[in-house]
């Protein structure tokens, strides 16, 4: 699909200076995210294990940019709308 | 007695079982939190700012990337006793780009591969872990015909990034953190609209 964008119509590369107001979304896993115990009262654990999660989160988009056709510019400014919390069960100690 | 016998048969050293230590905690998830601060988590890797500059000639350009995302909430163990950063942390994006602009069916596009250095900043302490982050950004912007280029704008992104292991002083105890990488994917799409 690459290649054929690649090949299909002539490019038109000066856009000029523009704005953009728009919304994004992403996901990321992460792996060691936590350990698992972090502590339990006075016996304290090694951190042996270490559990993987995945966070899904979206923001508002601001971007001030330019492209011409010797020079490209890019401001993105984005503001943190919401975050849906990975699916593992997180371990909560009592003892804090 | 039975829980006794249970840690005695089932645990091995140096592993732990939550269900070995039923007084120690529970299980609960995340999205049952009430408190801001446990949702948050680590690792959201929400943009905050980006500056992209290039320059170049014949549909090519190198430039530079400065920026800032969003950590979120971590914690750091200690051998002897546990210290957690409740602040929120930021990663600090420096680095270089390689670009290519074409044509597309859509409109003009640009595609971009990224190397940064990140540094992981631990608010209020003075800890920092420095990594390379690889990153592969599309971007694409829909045609106008009416020459003031209104249209659509949309952007996909694949952020590869590695951090080393971790480890400091953090009173009374040693901090510690294992090697972790994260894999992060997004689309954003909006509005473009003509600079007046």
């Amino acid at each position: 699909m690459l290649l054929v964008i690649f090949t299909t119509s002539k490019a038109q590369l000066d856009i000029g200076t523009h704005i953009i107001l728009g919304y994004g979304a992403g996901s990321t896993g992460i792996s060691n995210a936590y350990t698992a115990p972090y502590n339990a009262g006075n016996n304290a654990m090694p951190p042996s294990e270490y559990l993987n999660d995945r966070f899904h989160h979206s923001s508002w988009m601001f971007k001030v940019s330019r492209w011409d056709e010797n020079v490209y510019v890019d401001t993105d400014l984005s503001i943190f709308s919401a975050l849906v919390p990975g699916t593992i069960d997180l371990f909560t100690p009592q003892y804090f | 007695m039975h829980l006794f016998l249970e840690q005695l048969i089932y645990s091995p050293p140096n592993t732990f079982n939550k269900t070995h230590f039923t007084n120690s905690g529970k299980l609960r998830k995340l999205d049952d939190n009430t408190g801001k601060g446990d949702a948050e988590g680590v690792g959201i890797n929400a943009p905050i700012f980006m500056f992209d500059m290039a320059a170049g000639g014949s549909g090519w350009y190198g430039g530079l990337i400065w920026g800032y995302s969003l950590w979120g909430v971590d914690d750091v163990v200690g051998s002897g006793s546990i210290a957690i950063n409740e602040k929120q942390n930021v990663i600090q994006h420096l680095g270089l780009s390689l670009k290519k602009g074409f044509g597309s069916p859509i409109g003009p596009s640009i595609v971009s591969l990224e190397a940064n250095r990140l540094t992981m900043l631990y608010e209020g302490q003075d800890y920092k872990r420095k990594v390379i982050e690889s990153a592969l950004t599309y971007k694409v912007y829909s045609n106008s015909d009416n020459g003031a280029f209104i249209g659509l704008y949309a952007e996909a992104y694949y952020r590869f990034q590695t951090f080393n292991s971790f480890k400091g002083e953090v009173n009374p105890s040693v901090a510690e953190k294992p090697n972790l990488t994260m894999q992060s994917i997004g689309v954003k799409v909006g509005a473009v609209l003509s600079w007046w």
